[in-house]
């Protein structure tokens, strides 16, 4: 169950997969910060599979993590039905009582005294927090800031079907869990807002659609699919931005925030 | 100029010195969900300058966020309509079938229409403060994804569902219900493909406080862990998780007029309205003995959950009261806790988002206070799209011949005779009791029933009866909440303050019967006790007995039966309440333990 109190050792911002695996290290005294609803948004709410999946866990967390995506079915051989992760994220959040604060936007961050105050807004309104540190798991940082450390951007589309499918010039196919999912993945230049986004996904699949008939788009993300510089970069001693986006996939990214934290 | 924000939960207003404003425009329309996306479209085709604020980063809320791609009731007509005609087009050619709409389909038709009609978006923003000039709107302060903006508007419109931009604004509402400050359950839609066709599963996954940042935080964690499966299969995967949840109820704005449900059914309603909702009175709160005493005497002893009726929504319940430049549509217009539940279906929001967008353009062409747009005018617009349909025939259709009567209480779906007989106090009353002495079980039971609504005691033998014999009959109204007759004949056996099945009331607490008739036993016995004086220390004594005992358990099945409200601690504290202000003492403060309260046991215990 999240609580609120004043002060915090660590506000982790991005309730992201990263943020999971260092909140599982943390193990009290923190805080982790969400302006959605959905944990690991960055993946599961951008439709974004992820790659290298071949690579064998390296920590416990990590193992069981894995471990348990298989054992749900929605992980085998490296492909992911990717929409199906929320539950098993919340599920654990719930299990390991992680203090996760949904649906909380950040309005400012200052400092006072050796601490971070940061400024949240959510349905009670304006509220205040102080922390020691800031662990900033998100793609661009804070308010953009670090948009410039984004390496690439893409709009995904998650489709059903069978049969032939041909990928599109302008346009990726990645193979997920089950033979009738697959996601459809657009590249977009960094400054491409929502509906330029939107209108490039459609255009390319409709364009593309005579290759691929019996294929139909079931859904559109909610995020962009950002791929980021892989992490930690200290902006201050006290504040280090781990993107989740840094890592080839949701449990190397879970697996990255554990790692960090555990071995600070 | 003033800078009206809430912190914590309590508005807070500031002086603000000069500032210059990021941006200028005419309407800004915060929430971009059912109502407010057709706000920024109706608003923006009329020659606006308009900008839409919204939190996620697409139009639509509920029915493209919150998968809920299927419509309940409502009229037809308005520029809803033309929105969806275009979605299904796009959805014929490219995207999976299933539901009244796709939604993704529709996602892209909104924001395309939108922008064609010259709207700006900014989405991923939020509203976190309102700028004032005594209570004319100035202008509002946003988070945006590069940090804050002041906007300047002319008029503002709350769409975000649960008041949130009037609160801030320092507008007076109300939330949730009479007896215990709770409103009804939320939801965590599941979106999913089965059969290759895209279809949604709509379930109750809780309560709670939509006004409180935590409270949305752990409904937004228990909502999201409902989805878990042991096993994911390929069929019936889920397409994505919700990216809001489902929400039926917060704030409700003081307006310039209020739709309460006991005006409405009894035909108490505007003759300007500038939209119609026609739903039945969809609650999904199943503990219906806490309810409005007009809404149990509908729902317990009428049965009438699933009957629908037609409501007129004036503009009035759309306008802030006291306050100019500042409109609210969707569900959180100016309506009491009982109207909420049917004032909110998605064709209906649609139509008050229409009607928010037409009117602020009205008022700016005209140079008019959104008050003084001359109701003809705005009907007129409205008729034009037909987001207002015009052949209006009553709320609700009554019996008024004694021999239809007759004929639908002797049936196995009494509960708009019931209802009837009730509404046309004065009617009727011979026939009621000589069909009540009747060899015919329903016509018998139903007249009873109808004059026990009444407030007539020779209910009573045949009240007693049904009690007793433990008459489980449940109507057969082919919808999905009814309430069994044992439950509306201990309603009534309350009203009534009957002292002959005190004990037998307090057994039926006790028993392991369903829900709806053990909390109803509670209720009457409270009721009776409420209203004699004499009865307090005997029912008293006699809940207290069963309310002590470790053993005691009581339990709700929420809709569509996955989640369990333990209702133990509720009606531990309901009855202490109670107790207290009789002066009765009692042990069962021992009992409740503070620390772990539930949302609404909390609630329960903070309400006089």
């Amino acid at each position: 169950m999240p609580y609120m109190e004043m002060k915090y050792k660590t506000a982790v911002i991005g309730g992201t997969l990263t943020a999971l695996g260092a909140a599982l290290a943390l193990k009290d005294d923190y805080i982790i910060i969400e302006k959605g609803a959905v944990p690991g948004f960055e993946f599961a709410h951008a439709f974004k599979a992820g790659i290298n999946w071949d690579k064998t866990p390296v920590t416990a967390p990590g193992e069981a993590f894995k471990s348990e995506m298989e054992k749900r079915n929605i992980l085998e051989n490296g492909r992911i039905s990717i929409a199906a992760l929320p539950p098993i994220l919340f599920n654990m959040i719930k299990n390991e009582g992680l203090n996760f604060l949904f649906w909380t936007e950040i309005v400012e961050i200052s400092r006072e005294g050796g601490c971070w105050k940061i400024k949240l807004f959510n349905a009670s309104g304006l509220n205040t927090i102080l922390a020691e540190n800031i662990l900033d798991t998100t793609s661009g940082g804070v308010f953009g800031k670090f948009a410039s450390s984004l390496k690439m951007k893409k709009i995904n589309a998650v489709l059903n079907g069978t049969g032939e499918i041909s990928v599109p010039e302008n346009a990726e196919i990645v193979d997920c869990r089950f033979p009738s999912e697959k996601i459809f993945s657009v590249s977009l230049d960094l400054k491409d807002d929502w509906p330029s986004a939107r209108k490039k996904l459609f255009d390319a699949f409709i364009s593309g659609h005579h290759c691929m008939k019996q294929w139909r788009i079931a859904a559109t993300a909610f995020t962009f699919d950002y791929s980021s510089e892989k992490g930690p970069f200290m902006s201050d001693e006290k504040w280090t931005r781990l993107p989740s986006t840094g890592y080839d996939n949701p449990l190397a990214a879970f697996e990255g925030g554990f790692t960090f934290e555990w071995e600070k | 100029m003033i800078l009206s924000e809430l912190h914590n939960g309590k508005n807070l207003k500031t002086e603000t010195e000069k500032l210059s404003f990021d941006g200028e425009f005419d309407v800004v329309i915060a929430g971009l969900g059912t109502a407010g996306s057709i706000a920024l479209i109706s608003a923006a085709r009329r020659g606006l300058k308009t900008l839409g604020i919204e939190k996620l980063a697409c139009m639509g809320g509920s029915a493209t966020a919150g998968g809920v791609t299927g419509y309940y009731f409502g009229f037809e007509g308005g520029l809803f309509e033309e929105i969806d005609e275009k979605a299904k087009v796009l959805q014929a050619g490219y995207m999976t079938e299933g539901g009244t709409f796709h939604a993704d389909a529709k996602k892209y038709v909104l924001e395309d229409e939108a922008l064609k009609a010259g709207a700006e978006i900014s989405y991923e923003t939020s509203v976190t403060g309102v700028f004032l000039e005594g209570r004319r709107i100035n202008g509002v302060r946003c988070l945006t994804p590069q940090g804050i903006k002041n906007i300047f508007c002319k008029i503002l419109i709350d769409a975000t569902g649960d008041g949130e931009v009037c609160a801030i604004a320092g507008c007076e509402f109300i939330y949730g219900r009479a007896s215990d400050g709770c409103s009804q359950p939320y939801t965590n839609v599941r979106y999913m493909i089965k059969d290759n066709r895209n279809s949604m599963s709509n379930f109750d996954a809780g309560y709670i406080n939509p006004l409180d940042g935590e409270s949305v935080s752990c409904g937004i964690l228990k909502g999201g862990c409902l989805h878990l499966k042991d096993r994911f299969e390929e069929d019936g995967r889920i397409i994505f998780a919700a990216a809001l949840n489902g929400g039926r109820e917060g704030r409700l704005i003081a307006g310039d007029e209020c739709l309460s449900f006991d005006d409405v059914i009894h035909g108490r309603v505007s003759d300007k309205p500038v939209f119609y909702e026609y739903s039945n009175h969809d609650t999904h709160s199943r503990d219906w003995a806490f309810e409005s005493e007009i809404l149990q005497k509908w729902l317990t002893v009428a049965n009438l959950w699933g009957q629908n009726f037609t409501v007129p929504v004036p503009l009035g319940t759309m306008i802030p009261r006291g306050y100019s430049g500042l409109l609210s549509a969707g569900r959180c217009i100016s309506l009491d806790h009982d109207m909420a539940q049917s004032v909110r279906m998605q064709r209906a929001m649609q139509k008050s988002g229409e009607a928010a967008g037409t009117v602020a353009a009205l008022s700016l062409k005209m140079n008019l206070d959104i008050r003084d747009v001359p109701y003809e005018l705005l009907r007129d617009e409205l008729l034009k799209t037909g987001c207002l349909n015009v052949s209006f025939n009553g709320v609700l259709e009554q019996i008024k011949d004694a021999a239809s009567l007759k004929e639908i209480l002797a049936s196995v779906h009494p509960g708009i005779a019931i209802w009837s007989a009730f509404i046309s106090k004065g009617s009727f009353e011979d026939k009621l009791s000589e069909w009540m002495l009747s060899r015919e079980e329903n016509l018998s039971k139903h007249s009873a029933l109808a004059l026990g609504l009444r407030g007539d005691r020779k209910a009573l033998p045949v009240l007693r009866r049904i009690v007793l014999e433990r008459d489980m009959f449940i109507p057969d109204t082919k919808r999905s909440l009814r309430g069994r007759r044992m439950a509306s004949a201990i309603y009534l056996l309350g009203e009534l303050e009957d002292a002959e099945l005190i004990e037998e009331l307090a057994e039926i607490f006790k028993s392991d019967l369903p829900f709806d008739i053990r909390s109803n036993a509670l209720a009457a016995l409270l009721k009776t006790a409420s209203r004699k004086p004499e009865q307090r220390e005997r029912i008293s004594s006699l809940l207290l007995r069963i309310l002590y005992s470790p053993d005691f358990k009581i339990e709700l099945l929420m809709k569509v039966d996955i989640t369990v409200e333990n209702m133990t601690g509720y009606c531990r504290i309901f009855v202490a309440k109670h107790l207290d202000a009789w002066g009765i003492k009692h042990e069962l403060g021992r009992m409740i333990k503070k620390e772990k309260l539930s949302l609404r046991e909390k609630n329960l215990n903070r309400v006089d």
